[in-house]
């Protein structure tokens, strides 16, 4: 028997490695376009398809596996969503044909499904006492956000010693340890939080959040999140690149970006455990609107990108904790990982369109301004839509207390 | 020149940041439930993570050179060799 006070930090401990690991080798991914590219002779096309369908996949994996976390614990979701990674990572490293690098790449996104956000948040939110629930979040997706910022120059590196089929036998072996650590996640079935609301089916839990207008709003506000966050990540190299910047420049961008991501999704976890999360959220997507706005009209300088890229990162993956910890206080723990899946889905559909819209849009006009614009156009909205969502508890928890 | 013009970059938005906790510090002071040793030592780890972080790419980015690493690796255990 497990003494209640340690639950919470074997199921963030736990966690923490799954996301570090898991983000780490999905963002990796970018570093093995041209290789395997030039290893099949298909051009760029075949494997940017392959990683628009692992998007999705992973956008449509999230509320399948969250439902089965919720109904048969959050251990044995991500053990399944793990073996599928590692059968994903396996069969990228012996491709062959065009149709392999697709099949595994989707294989892949299924996998990472099961070992990402929604089974992890939906954990620890269930682990964790409510009055730092947030924070307890941010912790977590800081850990992820850790493991992009150390694991694709780590990627990089085994690629350039051991080429990249044998490096991604050594991913495979990395992304075992997290087989070890998805036992800890079972903890989380053995809190009290995770006790509250038993009572209610998977139908009347989705049946529940679709006839809320809050839940409604914050799904559609975190299309936004994916559409900027892919667009920039996906662009951005290209668009410094175009600017005629020192190539130094591009690197240390994204090294930002990731320095102060870990910094933004601790800060904004933090925030959202003593302020309303709905006016952070909104605050938030209004604050990158407003950068963009601005990095429109300046001058593409050495420093305005970088500081670009600093502010960004504050603003990266900041709406995670406070989205996921809006689905809890509306909906209580018991459910997150279903529903935060369902969000994630919407976020993952911003990320499709972020990515292919400004690649469309430049073969077209020759040049981001559109998609700059988009960005700051789709915060706006986003920022006004957050603004009715009523963070209140939903009347069968309220009877409840 | 590089270094320069990033830590000049890191500098200004950490200010920014900063500026944000003194406000934060300011807004939630009145609140019952604010533990104002709680914020303090937040704000201390923010700035932590953020020079150890730095610290770390600085280090990637200017001695982490593949060749220059792997010929390390191989100098400080000479059995590889």
């Amino acid at each position: 028997m497990i003494n209640q006070k340690f639950i919470p930090f074997f199921v963030i401990l736990g966690g923490s490695i799954l996301l570090l690991i898991s983000f780490g080798i999905r963002h990796s991914f970018g570093l093995y376009l041209l290789p395997i590219s030039n290893f099949l002779g298909t051009g760029r096309e075949v494997f940017g398809l392959a990683s628009a369908l692992q998007v999705l996949m992973i956008g449509i994996g999230s509320p399948l596996f969250g439902g089965l976390s919720d109904k048969i614990g959050a251990g044995k979701a991500s053990f399944l969503g793990i073996v599928i990674t590692l059968l994903g990572l396996l069969w990228m490293s012996n491709v062959e044909t065009s149709f392999d690098i697709i099949a595994s790449q989707t294989l892949y996104g299924l996998g990472a499904a099961g070992c990402g956000t929604a089974v992890v948040l939906g954990a620890v939110g269930r682990s964790v006492n409510a009055e730092n629930r947030t924070l307890f979040l941010g912790i977590v997706m800081a850990a992820g956000s850790f493991g992009q910022f150390i694991m694709v120059p780590f990627a990089g590196y085994l690629i350039e010693i051991s080429g990249w089929s044998q490096s991604l036998i050594y991913l495979f072996y990395i992304a075992s340890i997290m087989l070890i650590f998805s036992f800890l996640l079972n903890i989380s079935g053995k809190s009290e939080a995770s006790k509250a609301g038993t009572n209610q089916t998977i139908k009347e839990a989705l049946k529940e959040a679709f006839q809320s207008k809050s839940f409604n709003l914050l799904s559609l506000g975190f299309f936004v999140c994916g559409f900027h966050v892919t667009f920039v990540a996906v662009h951005f190299p290209a668009f410094i690149e175009d600017q005629n910047l020192p190539f130094w420049v591009g690197g240390w961008s994204l090294a930002l970006i990731g320095i102060f991501n870990v910094v933004g999704t601790l800060y904004f976890g933090y925030l959202g455990d003593r302020f309303s999360k709905k006016n952070l959220l909104a605050l938030l997507y209004f604050l990158r609107s407003l950068l963009f706005f601005i990095f429109i009209f300046l001058p593409k300088t050495e420093l305005t990108v970088l500081l670009f890229a600093c502010i960004l990162g504050v603003l990266w993956l900041s709406t995670v904790p406070l989205t996921s910890g809006i689905i809890t206080v509306l909906f209580g723990p018991y459910y997150m990982s279903l529903l935060y899946g369902i969000a994630f889905f919407s976020h993952q559909i911003g990320s499709f369109f972020g990515s292919w819209m400004g690649g469309r849009l430049f073969d077209i006009y020759g040049s981001y301004e559109i998609m700059w614009w988009c960005s700051v156009g789709l915060g706006l909205i986003a920022s006004l839509m957050h603004l009715p969502i009523k963070e209140e508890i939903a009347p069968r928890l309220a009877i409840k207390i | 020149m590089a270094i320069i013009i990033v830590s000049t970059a890191l500098f200004l938005c950490w200010i920014w940041i900063e500026i944000t906790l003194i406000v934060v510090n300011k807004l939630s002071s009145h609140s019952f439930n604010f533990n104002k040793n709680l914020h303090k030592n937040f704000s201390w780890i923010l700035r932590f993570i953020v020079i150890l972080m730095f610290l770390m790419v600085i280090i990637y980015m200017y001695f982490f050179d593949y060749g220059k690493f792997s010929d390390a690796i191989q100098f400080c255990l000479g059995a590889i060799r």
